[in-house]
């Protein structure tokens, strides 16, 4: 591990690197989002109504544009999220005290971002005709609006912030790649090279020999996983709720655990592209449909049942709850149950895949 | 036109060459072509927006008529599965294991504050650790409950006063229209983002490791003291691999056809026309990352720290419009980005080749940089 001091590097920019693009980049908040406005009425309770929809939403200025088309060219040929038109009439309507419809354009193509602004907008402007416009009557009103709220707390990220539950789980990421692609991956470059066989020359059992090789592996990724969460505390202010000391417990056993796993997986190849090549066969998963990007919660059956066999859904989730949410161990026991399952199995199968091989 | 002829032989050879080296090596072909495959299954089904049953813990202080019936209508919905409690603190443990995610509070009084039509308060505890689930869980609450209120406000209203009851009361009324993908489908959005994610993996991650291996074996030294130029080489290296990479995308454009129901608006050959430019762009990306690695472990990290900023800045699954300048500028820059545009324009705006001609144009652009590049590499080495 020593030796190769530029792969050692490489890994360690990982953490800066996601520290940069999920703490800086990533957000799902549209406040820097360009928008168009096509005002037909141009009175003065059209304008009053756009710089609400600017205020109120903490929106950029939107741009003006002069006719329909021009609207579908922003969304269609300028990939925009969403369009505003303000009908002729539409001072004259509000006027009369009649609803005046504004039209709100959604590029489909964007879904989920341009839905998030077209609810911005929409509320907004329904905010607007609450607070801004003259009542003629107070008794009919309070006997049409929906006299419902909601009252809402936003729990373990009050900021309603992308970067709580994506920081916090992006450990898995980086581990399930050390652990998976690095230390399997150079097991078998060792067997390539003949050094792992003069290992079995010493009186130490398969079994050991693989734990001992770990190891390093282990160091390194604790390492990456600390300059992870220093970082996120020091930026973003993301402490750790829960006990550090359960957190690393948590680490060991899925850094044991994947890395059995690899190796058991890396018996089938018989060189290091190979080796990779099915290293990235798993990581995907791993990656993907373990709750680290996407949320597991609407998973169909097949998916969730398939990824309860991967050993990162189970630290994806402990990592979650004890960083964010100061679970203990009675939350995060069952996780822990698993992932030293986990260990134990693929251990056992790494030793039994690798025997046959050396006699 | 005698020298033509004999560079189209040398290259003719050099193909065949490469195609020879690809069958040696079935296994890792398989694999890197099994991946496409895995990862356009998987995410097509695990990004999906759509609510299916999440499971939604009430406190119901209120053990009333209405309470029971505004359970009702939110199991009703389908977005819900209702998980009753008994006491507050249960929420933290379930939220903790994550068995759910928002929790609602029913005051005592509900029954009596419709009645007499006060401000009915309902409190909504939310697990903001996933903000999109947080939003839309708050989103969808608010319009059931609302739609909630009015009918039982309607139902209590004697029937003669029913048509009294004013029709339209003034105000700014938002009517919402979705272009381009009406029903917002999710997989519709993602497996177009997939095709280019699925061109550049391939692209990159076959050639960084062939080459790498190639030069451990020291059979690149032999390809380059004979008198092929290094762009031949360069040519003859990728263009197998894109061969590959090409039927791997024909072959994900047609699961996601049959098997999602998701084609494209706009014309297919358009499409398959335009990949190669952006295959051949990942191919000399895995070219130059192999030529400055050490090691196979070396390319392998190379093109993960490349690949990395190249998914999460080009649009394929985070926002670039939501992003501040420097990112969005630096993502401009990404010819992924620019894929993507043409790929999502394609698939689900229909657009044709005028509208697409300045994306192509760049991705042409970046083709140049990166193959002159790629070559000078690869020369400078031998």
């Amino acid at each position: 591990m020593r030796h190769d001091r530029g792969l050692l590097a490489a890994i360690l920019i990982q953490p800066i690197l996601y520290l940069v693009l999920f703490g800086l980049a990533i957000t799902n908040e549209v406040n820097n989002a360009a928008w168009v406005v096509y005002d037909q009425s141009r009175t003065e309770l059209s304008r009053q109504l756009i710089t609400e929809l600017t205020s109120l939403t903490a929106l950029q200025e939107p741009q003006f544009v002069f006719s329909e088309q021009e609207v579908i060219d922003f969304l269609r040929r300028r990939d925009g999220l969403a369009g505003v038109i303000i009908p002729w009439n539409f001072a004259d309507r509000l006027g009369r005290g009649q609803a005046a419809p504004i039209q709100i354009l959604l590029n489909g193509a964007k879904t989920s971002s341009a839905l998030r602004l077209g609810n911005y907008v929409s509320q907004a402007a329904t905010a607007f005709s609450l607070t801004s416009l003259p009542t003629r009557d107070r008794e009919e009103q309070q006997f049409t609006t929906p006299r419902v709220s909601i009252e809402k707390r936003y729990w373990y990220n009050p900021g309603l912030q992308d970067r709580f539950g994506l920081l916090s789980t992006m450990p898995a990421n980086m581990l399930t790649q050390i652990c998976l692609m690095i230390a399997a991956v150079s097991l078998v470059a060792e067997r390539e090279r003949g050094t792992f066989e003069q290992l079995l020359a010493t009186p130490l059992s398969l079994a050991e020999i693989m734990v001992g090789k770990m190891i390093p592996y282990v160091g390194v990724g604790l390492l990456a996983m600390s300059m992870m969460m220093i970082g996120s505390y020091f930026f973003y202010g993301i402490a750790v709720k829960g006990s550090l000391l359960l957190l690393l417990l948590v680490a060991l056993i899925f850094m044991f655990a994947t890395m059995a796993f690899g190796i058991f997986f890396s018996a089938w190849a018989q060189n290091v592209q190979q080796a990779i090549s099915l290293g990235f066969f798993i990581m995907f998963p791993s990656v993907i449909i373990t709750g680290i990007l996407v949320p597991t919660d609407n998973y169909p059956l097949v998916i969730d049942a398939l990824s309860r066999c991967l050993p990162a859904r189970y630290f994806a989730h402990a990592l979650r709850a004890i960083t964010l949410k100061g679970a203990g161990f009675a939350e995060v026991g069952t996780d822990l149950l698993f992932l030293s399952g986990f260990f134990v199995f693929s251990l056992i199968a790494a030793v039994r895949v690798t025997k046959p091989k050396l006699g | 036109m005698n020298s033509l002829q004999n560079k189209l032989n040398r290259l003719r050879t050099l193909l065949w060459r490469e195609f020879v080296e690809l069958r040696r090596d079935r296994f890792t072909l398989t694999i890197l072509v099994l991946i496409p495959v895995l990862q356009i299954t998987l995410l097509a089904y695990a990004i999906t927006t759509d609510f299916d049953h999440l499971p939604l813990c009430v406190l119901d202080r209120a053990h009333t008529r209405e309470s029971r019936q505004l359970l009702d209508h939110i199991a009703a919905t389908g977005y819900f599965t209702v998980v009753p409690l008994q006491d507050l603190s249960e929420t933290s443990p379930l939220f903790g294991r994550e068995q759910c995610r928002a929790a609602l509070l029913i005051p005592a009084d509900l029954g009596e504050l419709i009645a007499n039509r006060k401000e009915v308060r309902l409190g909504l505890l939310l697990d903001a650790s996933d903000t999109t689930l947080a939003t839309s869980t708050e989103g969808f609450l608010t319009a059931i409950t609302q739609a909630f209120y009015a009918q039982t406000r309607l139902e209590r209203t004697p029937l003669t006063d029913r048509n009294l009851q004013p029709e339209e009361r003034g105000g700014v009324a938002p009517v919402r229209r979705v272009l381009f993908n009406p029903t917002l489908s999710g997989t519709a959005y993602t497996l177009p983002g997939l095709l280019g994610m699925i061109c550049l993996f391939l692209t990159v991650l076959i050639t960084a490791l062939t080459l790498v291996r190639e030069r451990d074996a020291g059979t690149l030294e032999q390809l380059l003291v004979t008198p092929v130029t290094s762009t031949e080489v360069v040519l003859g290296k990728i263009l197998p691999f894109g061969v590959v990479a090409m039927g791997a995308v024909v072959f994900c454009v047609l699961v996601g056809w049959l098997i999602f129901g998701v084609r494209p608006a706009g014309s297919v050959f358009l499409l398959f026309a335009i990949t190669p430019i952006f295959l051949l762009i990942g191919l000399s990306q895995g070219l130059l990352i192999s030529s400055l690695a050490h090691s196979a472990m070396d390319a392998l990290e190379r093109s993960v720290l490349t690949m990395v900023p190249q998914m999460m800045l080009s649009d394929f699954l985070f926002p670039l419009a939501l992003m501040a300048l420097p990112f969005r500028i630096i993502g401009e820059a990404i010819p992924l980005t620019h894929y993507l545009r043409i790929t999502r324009g394609i698939y689900l705006k229909g657009q044709n080749f005028s509208e697409l001609q300045s994306e192509i144009a760049i991705l042409c652009l970046f083709l140049v940089l990166f193959v002159t590049g790629a070559a000078r590499t690869i020369k400078k080495q031998a």
